[in-house]
């Protein structure tokens, strides 16, 4: 009887266990290790600023090159077709 | 190559295309007469014409794309490209094709007009609606807008170029075009894009003893006035050529248009009222 009865303590307190574990892993404490916003704050906000600059300056490129056609040169050859005030 | 030239969109059309076929140059007028009957603003039944009368219209996929277009442009040069100045080129005197304008005095008691009018384009439903007591002009873009499609089409059958009036679209080859100058005609190889020329040597009358031109200026909604007599700018398509062209005209003087193409790296050819001849953006 004592051996029945210690067998399902036993058996409840593993149950409790797993339900304890599981809920531990689950609760994913790893995942609030990282650090704060404000730790990284000063080099992030500098990697913002030269991203953005960068892509600014790329921007204004890209729209210098979409103004200008690749290839548009003066030539001393006679023309084929004239532009006027239209 | 082919060779084909007529008059479409109130102006001198000229088609050059090297293939062996006439075929693509007879379907290119075409589509240029068809886009004049859908865009013209002198033409009554004009699809531009019936939204101006009736300030609210379902419109099809040409006049929605250069309405865009042209509203894209208004925003990119802070407002100096307008197409909302229909009525300021009326009261400027301009209220008939060129070809039917008295070139003599005819005054017109038209108050000043105002521009920079609001303008919806829902794409989704196919509709523009215009803002009360305005309506629009796109005579300063569609020519070169036009070109540019048609040169597409062309260009399918070989190295095309279309000249729309001076709006000029190429494609396929290095194509010699000229520019007019006090000093001669200058010569701009131009392989892909467009060149266009914005200015106040053509399309000129008279109004009450003075001299008139068809550039408005949005601010005043007056012709614009400044020592610059053109400008030719050459840019990734005729209908931006147009745009940017009119845009360093509006600059208000030679010095700041070609310090503005300068800036900006668009390939300019800036003629002042006085003769000079200013090469920027990047042409020497």
């Amino acid at each position: 009887m004592t051996d029945h009865v210690t067998r399902l303590y036993v058996l409840a307190a593993s149950i409790l266990a797993l339900f304890l574990g599981w809920l531990g892993i689950a609760a994913q404490p790893w995942a609030s290790s990282k650090p704060s916003a404000q730790a990284q704050s000063p080099a992030l906000t500098s990697l913002e600023r030269r991203l953005n600059q960068d892509a600014a300056l790329l921007a204004q490129v890209g729209a210098a090159r979409r103004n200008a056609p690749q290839t548009v040169r003066v030539v001393t050859l006679p023309p084929l077709t004239t532009t006027r005030t239209s | 190559m082919l060779h084909r030239s007529f008059r479409a969109m109130g102006t001198e059309m000229e088609l050059l295309l090297d293939a062996d076929s006439n075929a693509p140059l007879a379907g290119a007028e075409e589509e240029l007469r068809r886009l004049e009957s859908l865009l013209s603003r002198f033409l009554p039944g004009s699809e531009l014409s019936r939204l101006n009368a009736a300030g609210s219209l379902d419109v099809g996929p040409e006049l929605l794309e250069l309405a865009e277009l042209a509203l894209a442009a208004r925003e990119r040069t802070d407002g100096r490209f307008d197409p909302t100045v229909h009525d300021a080129l009326v009261a400027a005197g301009y209220d008939r094709p060129f070809d039917l304008l008295d070139p003599a005095s005819r005054p017109v008691d038209t108050p000043r007009a105002r521009c920079a009018g609001a303008v919806a384009v829902d794409r989704h439903a196919g509709r523009i609606a215009l803002e009360p007591g305005y309506r629009l002009d796109l005579g300063g873009i569609a020519k070169g807008w036009a070109a540019d499609r048609v040169v597409a089409f062309l260009s399918e059958s070989g190295p095309a170029l279309v000249n729309a009036g001076g709006d000029v679209s190429a494609a396929g080859a290095a194509w010699p075009v000229g520019v007019e100058t006090p000093a001669g005609t200058l010569t701009l190889e131009l392989e892909a894009g467009g060149i266009a020329t914005s200015g106040r040597d053509r399309r000129v009358w008279q109004r009450d003893g003075e001299e008139r031109h068809h550039v408005i200026d949005p601010v005043t909604g007056e012709p614009a006035t400044s020592d610059v007599l053109t400008v030719t700018v050459a840019a990734t398509s005729a209908a931006e050529a147009e745009v940017l062209a009119t845009s360093l005209f509006l600059a208000g003087s030679l010095e700041r248009a070609a310090a503005e193409a300068d800036a900006k790296a668009i390939p300019a050819v800036v003629v002042g009222a006085g003769g000079e001849v200013r090469l920027a953006g990047g042409l020497s």
